[in-house]
């Protein structure tokens, strides 16, 4: 066999590096992609909490929230921070994501973010309004 | 300033080596220094046996992508002055290493073919009929995704990539999206099978890092995003009006 | 994950359909999510502990507000678009941990939890006169 056949002929031993489990701790970038994902927690946490409620509701048990429970509005607070955490990075890819025609240019992103985050803070604000009115209606 | 700067090097020879070992060397620190210089004065001075890939120096043509200090960069556009402490350079992560800093990147390869990255038409314009025109907003559409320079440093910060090998991964569905969205091309219908595919976009959890650690602006994040957006859309479109054509 | 051939000579390439779907459902949940439900927290979770009044803040208002069935169908898909949502997120994110093994196992187990879930609030939330 001549020498070009026979380097061709051995075989390649070519070495594989494997992740690993932990790569999201390697880098804060991974890591807070990572606590992105895990955002849905906080929200699934909190409409199972307001699910309960509506169970004790059916059942006659139902007993608001008081300033006494410390737990509660705690547990309360970290879920909106990472409701909020979920909330701006989701809308802030609406205007990496979509694309609305004018002509054959698009509209440009910061404005889809503008709609978006505007929209936001209306839902926010009619949404106090109405869900804090409702509390003074007479029954 | 430091006279010498310890660069300490990732090898492995697959013809004695069972796995890779670390060997450190003193390079001269220049200010002017790119990393891929002090890897061509280590393979000229101290030790001929260092493997590697390179070509223009200058950031476009995607050879000589590799980790340094842990994160995919293009040696030669990155500068030896971040590094005085010193640096450690490992071949380009998720890759099988072949030898040294020398990876495999058949796989990539294939999954470039895969997703047709040329101008598709049924049929070719007669030549009487002169040159397809574009207008500069037809241009822009997919101006950005057609900087890609194959430099595989997305492949590397894709950890979706590195836990599933399968993935088509950025660069592929980056170029994918260039010819979908070139007013020229009418192969969307053709590339759909393999970008819808199982291990294609929808393995993308939208890490974003790929988009991080490209050197050319690409942004294959934001394809690839947009590409599973219009391809429900296409999906949803297609149901509702079929058997009409419709552009993905 | 099975071993393919390389991607330019695989015959088997289609498109997912089910995932299409799946990610239609997680991009929808996750607009309707993020735009209503950090105020409904607010109020309900926040401020009403702390003395605001709301439509939470006894049994009588709450029922009150539960009987209107435009207030029945908003909540019941704030529920569901928000546990398809998470969903979709916990698959990718146990994908992300490593879980590997059965991939279907994995989808059944996200998606019909979001579908159960959202059966139970279903039935809560219509059956509550």
């Amino acid at each position: 066999m001549s020498d070009a056949a026979e380097i061709e002929s051995r075989p390649v031993r070519t070495y594989r590096r494997p992740l690993g489990n932990d790569w999201w701790l390697r880098r804060w970038s991974y890591f807070l992609y990572m606590v992105r994902e895990s955002t849905v927690i906080f929200m699934v946490a909190w409409l199972v909490w307001f699910i309960f409620q509506v169970a004790a509701l059916k059942l006659g048990r139902y007993e608001p929230p008081t300033g006494e429970d410390y737990a509660f509005i705690a547990f309360s607070v970290v879920c909106l921070f990472f409701t909020l955490w979920h909330a701006v990075t989701f809308l802030n890819l609406s205007g990496l994501i979509l694309r609305v025609p004018i002509g054959d240019r698009y509209l440009p992103a910061a404005a889809i973010k503008a709609v978006a985050f505007g929209g936001l803070l209306f839902v926010t604000i009619v949404g106090c309004a109405i869900m804090i009115y409702i509390g003074y209606v007479k029954l | 300033m430091p006279e010498f700067v310890d660069v300490t090097i990732q090898r492995y020879n697959p013809e004695t080596d069972d796995k890779p070992h670390y060997q450190t060397y003193q390079v001269p620190y220049r200010e002017d220094w790119v990393v891929l210089d002090a890897i061509l004065h280590i393979k000229d001075n101290l030790d001929a046996t260092l493997s590697y890939r390179w070509s223009c120096r200058m950031g476009i043509c995607g050879s000589c992508g590799m980790n340094v200090d842990g994160y995919p960069k293009l040696t030669c556009s990155t500068h030896l002055r971040e590094y005085r402490q010193g640096l450690t350079i490992e071949p380009l992560s998720n890759f099988p290493v072949i030898r040294d800093l020398v990876v495999d990147i058949e796989d990539f390869m294939a999954k470039l073919k895969s997703v047709k990255p040329w101008i598709i038409r049924e049929l070719e314009q007669p030549l009487g009929a002169g040159e397809y025109r574009q207008s500069n907003n037809q241009i822009d559409n997919f101006r950005q995704f057609s900087q890609c320079i194959n430099c595989m440093l997305c492949y590397a910060a894709c950890p979706v990539y590195g836990m599933e090998n399968e993935f088509l991964g950025p660069a592929a569905i980056a170029l994918a999206r260039r010819y979908n969205l070139d007013s020229r091309d009418e192969g969307s219908e053709e590339r759909v099978k393999v970008l819808a595919a199982s291990e294609g976009i929808w393995e993308c959890s939208f890490v974003g890092e790929c988009s991080a650690a490209c050197p050319k602006g690409v942004d294959p994040a934001k394809a690839i995003q947009q590409t599973k957006f219009d391809t429900v859309n296409g999906f949803v479109m297609g149901a509702m009006l079929m058997p009409f054509g419709k552009r993905t | 994950m099975a071993a393919h051939e390389p991607w330019h000579r695989r015959a088997d390439l289609k498109p997912a359909y089910g995932h299409s779907f799946w990610w239609f459902m997680f991009g929808n949940g996750g607009g309707i999510a993020a735009v209503f439900l950090p105020v409904v927290i607010l109020v309900a979770g926040v401020l009403g502990p702390l003395g605001v009044k709301n439509f939470m803040e006894d049994s009588r208002h709450f029922a009150w507000t539960l009987s209107n069935p435009l207030v029945k169908l908003f909540l019941l898909v704030l529920c569901f678009l928000t546990f398809v949502h998470a969903a979709h997120r916990l698959r990718y994110m146990l994908f992300d941990l490593g879980l590997r093994g059965s991939v279907v196992v994995l989808e059944w187990a996200c998606y019909g939890a979001a579908i159960v879930g959202t059966v139970i609030a279903a039935v809560l939330l219509f059956t509550t006169p």
